[in-house]
């Protein structure tokens, strides 16, 4: 199991990769919007795909997505849907 | 325009090639597409669904550099060197491991684009016989003995229109260092795609595709243009072309409020208006997409374009939310852009025989704009205002594209948003083209500047709803008029005489038929036979219920008539759901 920051660093690696590099994992980490930061929607379709991958779980984006806009949002996405995280 | 030979030129050079030979079955794409193609072929002879590529030669490029250019894009790209074979009850894909390709070459002189459109005419309007030939032809053509453009004709089972810009990168590199480009993924070669198709996780994607074409087709309108036709004038379909600063400017602050993208709120703009226009509050897009985000496919080449579907309620309170849901329905649809073609469309007859539809397909939305670059920011009145000045509308040639309706091409989104809008004039007459694409400006700069509730879409946008008269129901989500599913009724072979009628408070349709062999009644062949021949009239269903009598009634426009007649039968028609 992950610590929170261990999967905020394991979502920000991912959409790094999804963006080909264009961003950075700092840029990412820190970004309130990664719309803002020029992550379109090719590279959300790719975020979605090796989020599920990476974690084994759908995300589950038909209702709403915009918890796609931050590693804050993809995190707490993920433990909604019972991603555990390791005790403190 | 005369078309040269390709093979008879001033001279000849070879593209040698050589590589790994293997042999596997047809990607889903391919199978499908060789289908398509036998099918079209069947119907007129002039549709070979080859595409084209024309690339220019760099100068003092020479012939030989040329030849090993091609030579090393076919060993590069496998689809390139391999023939289609039916072989052990099935096709397979048959990767030549050595070989070369003649490719003509031919003076041009003074006369450049006669000679290309010449060469044009024999490269691509012939039918590839893939199973004798490469899926590729080529041709140079020179001036003054100096090449200066290199022209393929690709077979459709080689390629798409992703496909092309991977080989125009491709070439383009190789034309000009004689080395192929450095990818910064590993690419899939067709077989590597048909057996990764085949494997558990892609089988499970394909099945979840099904469903939610399955779920989505039942749960929306069966066509978005199902409005009284505008009278024929002689010119059945018209095209714009709209180039708009403002609508770039406007969509991306837009985006930047809602944190979606330029591209997603244009979308959302045009599901709006289609709705208003339509009088539907349910907007269905099919968006024909190159499934390619995934790293593994970028450079593929080979067919993988296929249609998302986009469904989107127009319900909500401001075009805000209407930009977020669509956004919703576009990772949704995008996702379920993958899928067995051959299992769609048998999955949508039932989901047609079910409901009595047809699924028209008929709003068309091609996004092949690249990418917007650089950050996504708000506008002002004042920048809007500029950029106004710069809107531009201009008509084209239209070309003949039915079943559709309604086909919007974005070209581009980044600076200057370029557009255009092809429709059927019956359906949306060349003035209301014109205005439904300012109408689109309209609205997306005054959602730039504020929140736009839904209900001011008509006079914010200055596009209309149509005015249906009392011959028009709304029934399951679809706007029919019980008078043309009559007509379709009525038209059947095994139908003497029918009557169509929307009963309360629902507007369901009870169809009353006089059999054309009272001894033969077997509803639901009949309802079979109805639903096929809806294709073609949107604003005809099939009824919910059929009634079937002994006789006319002498009043055919009379329901209460059409009941005091001896009945045969009636019933829904739908076939009993099997039972597992």
């Amino acid at each position: 199991m992950l610590s929170r920051a261990a999967l905020r660093d394991r979502i920000a690696e991912l959409v790094v990769a999804a963006c080909d590099g264009e961003v950075d994992a700092d840029q990412v980490l820190g970004a309130g919007s990664l719309v803002l930061i020029g992550v379109g929607s090719l590279a959300s379709l790719r975020i979605i795909d090796a989020v599920e991958t990476e974690f084994g779980m759908p995300l589950g984006i038909d209702d709403d997505p915009s918890f796609l806009d931050t590693v804050d949002g993809i995190a707490d996405h993920l433990l909604g849907q019972g991603l555990q995280l390791e005790s403190a | 325009m005369t078309a040269l030979d390709p093979g008879v030129g001033t001279a000849a050079i070879e593209a040698p090639f050589t590589g790994q030979a293997r042999q596997g079955p047809l990607t889903m794409a391919q199978a499908n597409m060789l289908k398509r193609m036998r099918e079209l072929r069947e119907a007129a002879d002039r549709y070979t669904m080859n595409l084209w590529l024309s690339v220019a030669v760099p100068g003092g490029t020479a012939l030989d550099r040329v030849g090993a250019a091609v030579g090393a894009l076919m060993v590069r790209h496998e689809v390139l060197r391999s023939r289609f074979v039916f072989a052990d009850g099935q096709m397979w894909q048959r990767v030549l491991g050595s070989g070369t390709l003649a490719i003509g070459v031919h003076e041009a002189g003074a006369h450049m684009a006669a000679t290309v459109e010449g060469l044009r005419g024999s490269l691509f309007d012939t039918h590839f016989d893939v199973t004798g030939e490469l899926p590729l032809r080529a041709a140079v053509v020179t001036r003054d003995g100096a090449p200066a453009r290199l022209l393929l004709a690709l077979s459709h089972l080689a390629c798409d229109q992703g496909s092309l810009e991977v080989l125009r990168r491709d070439l383009g590199t190789l034309l000009r260092t004689g080395a192929a480009p450095t990818t910064a993924h590993a690419t899939r070669q067709p077989i590597d795609q048909a057996e990764h198709e085949r494997t558990p996780a892609a089988l499970a994607r394909y099945e979840a595709a099904l469903d939610f074409w399955r779920t989505t087709v039942t749960g929306s309108p069966q066509a978005m243009f199902a409005v009284p036709l505008a009278p024929p004038d002689g010119e059945p379909f018209a095209h714009a072309r709209f180039s708009s600063p403002a609508v770039a400017l406007a969509a991306a602050a837009v985006a930047a409020r809602t944190r979606t993208s330029p591209v997603t709120a244009l979308l959302a703009a045009i599901a709006a208006l289609v709705g208003v226009r339509t009088g539907q509050d349910r907007c269905l897009i099919a968006a024909p997409t190159a499934n390619r985000f995934l790293p593994e496919l970028l450079d593929f080449l080979g067919p993988l374009a296929q249609d998302a579907l986009l469904s989107v309620p127009l319900t909500d309170e401001t075009f805000d939310d209407l930009v977020r849901r669509m956004r919703a329905a576009s990772l949704t649809g995008y996702r379920h852009s993958q899928y067995d073609a051959d299992e769609l469309w048998p999955t949508l007859d039932a989901v047609g025989l079910s409901r009595g539809t047809k699924y028209a397909r008929d709003t068309v939305v091609n996004n092949v704009s690249p990418p917007v670059s650089g950050a996504l920011r708000p506008c002002t009145a004042e920048d809007l205002a500029g950029a106004l000045r710069g809107s531009e509308l201009f008509w084209i040639p239209a070309e003949d594209l039915p079943p559709a309706r309604f086909v919007c091409f974005v070209h581009r989104m980044d600076g200057t948003a370029e557009l255009s809008l092809w429709a059927s004039t019956r359906h949306l007459p060349r003035p209301e083209i014109a205005a439904f694409l300012s109408g689109l400006e309209r609205l997306l700069v005054a959602a730039a500047l504020r929140t736009v509730p839904l209900a001011e879409l008509s006079t914010v946008a200055g596009v209309s709803a149509p005015e249906r008269d009392a011959g028009w129901v709304f029934t399951d989500l679809c706007w029919v008029r019980p008078s043309e599913s009559r007509r379709v009724l009525a038209g059947l072979p095994s139908v003497r005489s029918a009557a169509v009628f929307a009963s309360l408070p629902d507007s369901r349709l009870v169809g009353y038929v006089v059999p054309a062999d009272p001894g033969a009644v077997d509803l639901v062949r009949l309802h079979g036979e109805c639903v096929a021949a809806l294709p073609g009239n949107e604003s005809a269903m099939a009824p919910h219920w059929y009634v079937l009598c002994a006789e006319a009634p002498s009043d055919v426009d009379d329901e209460a008539a059409w009941r005091s007649v001896p009945v045969l039968a009636e019933g829904s028609g739908r076939p009993a759901p099997q039972v597992s």
